[in-house]
């Protein structure tokens, strides 16, 4: 079994050089704070790129205790981030790359974000033909909401600086551990299992088939849907146990106005499971939904 | 309006020995599309009560509400929210605002201060409902602000969710956003099906 990450495993090199990236965090006097209770940072993964390779950058969001933010799908209130790139010509930005999230429940509504701190990840390729060496600037315009008991919409204008050259690549020894700790909470695709989802009367069954032993512990694993709409993001998901597999009751959302075709998002594990010889806590979905089709 | 209770209060009654669904007695999350509208009262800023009940025969929009909330905020001070209410208005729907936040929480204010902040920015709607328990808020299961209701003058229920389709806080989404509530009253007012019955609510979580 072998778990495809999103982006490339990146090569070492001889040095280093520290990115220059600006937080838009800073409170003056008399001025207003475009982003209150939250910190951004854009860090790139590396000091030096080569033309034509990805490589990775970091929208880091640290949070003051108690706020939250939010994930791909927020769930019932709430709004993801945004980034909106500013690059030079030729150059390509990829879509984020989300960490799993947490469940934040306020009463009856129930959203899925982020506390603390995260960062999301965004894949920037340069063009193949550049021949000079030369340092760039790329700048982006984040948008985030934070919110406790009031919700407070958040920006910063960002830039961080790139190295492109053909010398290896050498990752920023500063953030080596925060982007290793974010890619272990990024959705892997689990290649040796085998999932299925079924429509009945309340919803899908998420059914995963393992070559191997299930999990000791499955009791608190959720699917978090990517798209809004499609199921109840707050309502208790049963997992059921049997031989060499598991599954999940999914309850539809009594928003959805059609049925999905495909059940599509995040499978949170309560614990961190081996697959070959990757760790992970949470599994990527995204499978044809099978059954009989209701009338909307 | 108390002359409407009467004859509401029979047809209710046999509403519950016909129907299957049990909405209209005050079952929590029970607003569905199709069904009856889940009934309830609330006592507006005025001191004044509203029943469902007392609107059998019009037009009602539900509109949940909190004025400190960056969603309600886009819709209002660009004069969104106040030009449907006005239209509507004109042409005799019952528009309520109704603020479940609890007391302390945002979007709460006493009876007072809410009209203060209701004359600041505007409001167009024909009152502003008080249920600071949530007690409707729930029934309805409204999950943010705004998250909109049309009935129809037989009490049935026939939108349920956004406002429109354009799930941000910036001002900037207004433009070229599809309004689910301006097209569903057209629609339905001129006796046509509501084509988008649903859609999932945005905005700020509701306060209770």
């Amino acid at each position: 079994m072998r778990l495809q990450f999103g982006y490339p495993v990146l090569r070492w090199v001889a040095f280093a050089c520290l990115p220059v990236h600006l937080s838009g965090c800073h409170t003056e006097q008399g001025h207003e704070d475009l982003s209150p209770h939250s910190d951004a940072e854009m860090i790139s993964e590396v000091s030096s790129a080569r033309p034509g390779e990805p490589f990775c950058v970091g929208l880091r969001l640290t949070l003051d205790p108690g706020w939250h933010s939010y994930w791909l799908n927020p769930g019932d209130a709430g709004q993801p981030a945004a980034i909106e790139w500013d690059l030079p010509a030729g150059y390509r930005a990829g879509e984020i790359q989300w960490p799993f999230p947490h469940k934040v429940e306020e009463s009856s509504v129930v959203s899925y974000g982020y506390d603390n701190e995260v960062m999301l990840l965004t894949e920037i390729t340069p063009p193949r033909s550049l021949t000079d060496e030369q340092t760039v600037s790329i700048s982006a315009l984040a948008h985030w909401l934070v919110c406790k008991d009031i919700c407070l919409p958040a920006e910063a204008d960002l830039e961080f600086e790139i190295r492109i050259s053909d010398e290896p690549s050498l990752p920023d020894p500063q953030w080596i551990e925060a982007f290793a700790e974010t890619r272990e909470r990024l959705p892997a695709v689990a290649s040796g299992w085998a999932m299925s989802a079924t429509r009945d009367r309340e919803g899908f069954v998420l059914e995963v088939n393992l070559d191997g032993p299930i999990p000791q512990s499955i009791e608190g694993a959720f699917f978090f849907a990517s798209e809004r709409g499609v199921l109840d993001h707050g309502a208790y998901q049963r997992v059921a146990r049997g031989d060499g597999r598991f599954s999940i009751s999914l309850t539809r959302s009594k928003y959805a106005r059609a049925e999905p075709k495909r059940l599509k998002g995040v499978l949170a594990m309560p614990e961190e499971i081996t697959l070959g010889s990757v760790s992970t806590r949470a599994i990527a979905v995204d499978v044809s939904v099978v059954g009989e089709q209701r009338d909307m | 309006m108390k002359k409407y209770a009467n004859v509401a209060i029979t047809a209710m009654l046999g509403c519950a020995l016909l129907c299957v669904s049990t909405a209209a007695v005050g079952q929590n999350g029970a607003a569905v599309v199709g069904e009856a509208a889940p009934a309830f009262a609330l006592v507006d800023t005025n001191g004044e009560e509203h029943s469902l009940a007392d609107y059998r025969d019009d037009w009602v929009v539900l509109e949940w509400l909190n004025y400190g909330c960056p969603y309600v905020r886009k819709h209002y001070d660009s004069g969104n929210m106040q030009s449907l209410q006005r239209k509507y208005g004109e042409l005799g729907v019952k528009w309520f605002a109704i603020v479940s936040s609890a007391p302390g929480k945002q979007g709460y204010y006493p009876p007072a201060e809410m009209n203060e902040r209701s004359n600041e920015i505007g409001n167009d709607a024909l009152a502003v409902l008080l249920d600071s328990d949530g007690t409707v808020g729930h029934m309805y299961d409204a999950k943010t602000t705004p998250h909109m209701f049309v009935i129809n003058p037989d009490g049935l229920l026939l939108y349920n969710g956004a406002i429109d389709d354009k799930p941000s806080s910036r001002a900037s989404s207004l433009e070229g956003a599809f309004n689910y509530v301006d097209v569903a009253l057209d629609e339905a007012m001129s006796g046509r099906d509501v084509t988008v019955k649903t859609s999932q609510p945005y905005g700020c979580s509701v306060k209770y």
